[in-house]
């Protein structure tokens, strides 16, 4: 054995010895059951009524917007992103309703996960031409309603084409479809683990493609809150019982998706100034917030302070604050010292505005 | 067949151990214990071995694409934990520091390996098993973490206490 091994079995050993306490393990899982129960039964109810206005047609399940959706607002200011400029018309079969997720002003994507699966399907939309993905995958150029786009697949990869860091290669079976749909409006669509042939993949993504319409889809609308002057939305992402907002400056330009701009990539090289995440108040990471800053202890919820409390590491400052008007959820906002929103008044001024969405995982 | 419940409350620490030890992040390993938990209760009749299933479905999860983060997923909140009780302990926690983040910048299917192997302990049939791959994928994902962990440890990591 030598000593990279040792490292490595001490690395992890160490690990061990500070793991969660997994103390909530068992309530925090019937939780998620209730909620996967829930979501399921819903996708049942919705195909079988997607089936029925689809009379019959074919495997594609219609989907429908949500009706009678609440406005992003609050305290009498408008407060969520833009909605996406698209809806998607069309899901391959056994995909769940889309979630439209706002990866960056002007960038939004639709995702789906098929049910009982790890397969995804997105929609990103974007108002530039996004990079050219890189790697070993197969391209060719179809025609997408009358235009040009690129189509590239790259097969299962399991072995020794593994991605290094860096490249932003995807794991294969992996197909994304790339086009312009219109002037100034790119989409990216993205079949993440699908379970078909590439024949059926690609013609998944060209039939998705083929139902994209020009009405809007509302962003999930998980936390509402009015912004400190200078900012805007960054990102809004929700992903089963988790929610995190991110905040950039007003004057932070539209930008195209980045190729590591992946489904569930919840982190991101955005530069953002201050960041949002909806937790459980009894949750691990709110526990352990005064053990992360070396304060030796964990937290009881019970002992959050209705002004919010503080805890900082180095240049990193974390406020954490109970959402008002529910009895489980609290926020975390993550920001730099040296910014001028890591003033404790202006950020307990931002947390005190969050009220939980319609869409709220934690209500 | 014990319940659900039982085994959860029986195993589910030790489970949190081996999500944590693999991931180095506590949000992570949460999320993706849950996961594969609420997946197992699903079919839970139909499950022999419970803590195999589990234990499988963590780290398919982990590998699996959609969730991978992008960029930058350097544990780093880990090392803050702990306050350092000696000079030497010191030094150990900083050396461990270097080597998780040379460790966190590896393809996720060469870090599952390498944890498999060395904290596991489990052979490279046994991995593969778990990973669901060929027998020779692991060991070319095994001697590739290595050796980038060593060429990259030249620079920043000298695995006798210090970091340089």
């Amino acid at each position: 054995m030598n000593d990279i091994d040792t490292a490595l079995r001490t690395l992890y050993t160490g690990r061990a010895d500070r793991a969660p306490s997994g103390q909530d393990l068992l309530t925090a899982v019937h939780g998620r059951v209730h909620r996967d129960r829930r979501r399921r039964l819903l996708a049942t109810i919705a195909g079988v009524v997607a089936l029925a206005l689809a009379g019959g047609l074919g495997a594609a399940a219609v989907l429908r917007p949500k009706e009678a959706r609440t406005l992003q607002v609050t305290d009498g200011k408008v407060v969520g992103p833009q909605p996406a400029p698209v809806r998607v018309g069309r899901l391959p079969a056994g995909y769940g309703r889309p979630v439209v997720q706002y990866l960056a002003p002007g960038v939004w994507a639709i995702e789906s996960t098929r049910t009982g699966s790890s397969a995804v399907l997105a929609v990103q939309v974007m108002r530039l031409e996004p990079a050219v993905r890189p790697g070993p995958g197969a391209r060719r150029t179809v025609r997408v309603a009358g235009a040009a786009g690129t189509l590239y697949w790259l097969p299962p990869t399991g072995g020794s084409s593994a991605p290094e860091p860096g490249n932003y290669e995807p794991v294969g079976p992996y197909a994304e479809l790339t086009y312009q749909r219109r002037p100034g409006q790119w989409l990216r669509i993205m079949s993440v683990a699908p379970t078909g042939s590439r024949a059926d993949v690609e013609r998944d993504l060209l039939d998705v493609a083929a139902g994209i319409t020009d009405e809007v889809s509302p962003v999930a609308d998980v936390i509402r809150m009015t912004l400190p002057d200078g900012t805007a939305w960054g990102r809004v992402l929700a992903y089963g019982d988790r929610a995190r907002v991110k905040l950039v400056d007003a004057s932070a330009p539209a930008g195209a998706v980045s190729l590591n701009d992946r489904p569930d990539s919840r982190g991101s090289d955005q530069r953002s100034r201050v960041t949002v995440d909806l937790v459980d108040k009894d949750s691990e990471e709110v526990r352990t917030m005064p053990l992360f800053v070396g304060q030796g202890r964990t937290l009881a919820s019970s002992e959050i302070k209705p002004e919010g409390m503080v805890f900082d590491l180095g240049t990193s400052r974390q406020f954490l604050h109970l959402v008002a008007g529910s009895d489980r959820a609290a926020v975390i906002l993550r920001v730099d010292t040296g910014d001028p929103l890591a003033d404790v008044g202006r950020l307990r001024t931002l947390a005190e505005s969050v009220r939980l969405g319609v869409d709220a995982p934690i209500r | 067949m014990e319940s659900f419940d039982s085994y959860v409350t029986a195993d589910g620490a030790a489970l949190l151990r081996f999500t944590y030890a693999l991931t180095g992040d506590h949000h992570l390993a949460e999320d993706l214990v849950q996961e594969a938990l609420v997946r197992a209760h699903r079919r839970w009749n139909r499950i022999d071995r419970p803590d195999a299933y589990v234990r499988k479905a963590v780290l398919r999860q982990y590998l699996s694409w959609r969730r991978r983060r992008s960029s930058g997923e350097v544990p780093a909140r880990e090392f803050a934990r702990d306050e350092p009780s000696s000079a030497d302990h010191a030094d150990v926690l900083a050396d461990q520091d270097a080597l998780a983040a040379l460790l966190a910048t590896l393809p996720r299917q060469q870090r599952a390996v390498l944890f498999l192997r060395f904290y596991e302990d489990l052979d490279d049939a046994a991995i593969a098993d778990l990973l669901g791959c060929a027998v020779v994928t692991v060991r070319g994902y095994a001697s590739r973490g290595l050796a980038r962990l060593r060429a990259s440890a030249g620079e920043t990591f000298v695995p006798n206490g210090r970091t340089s």
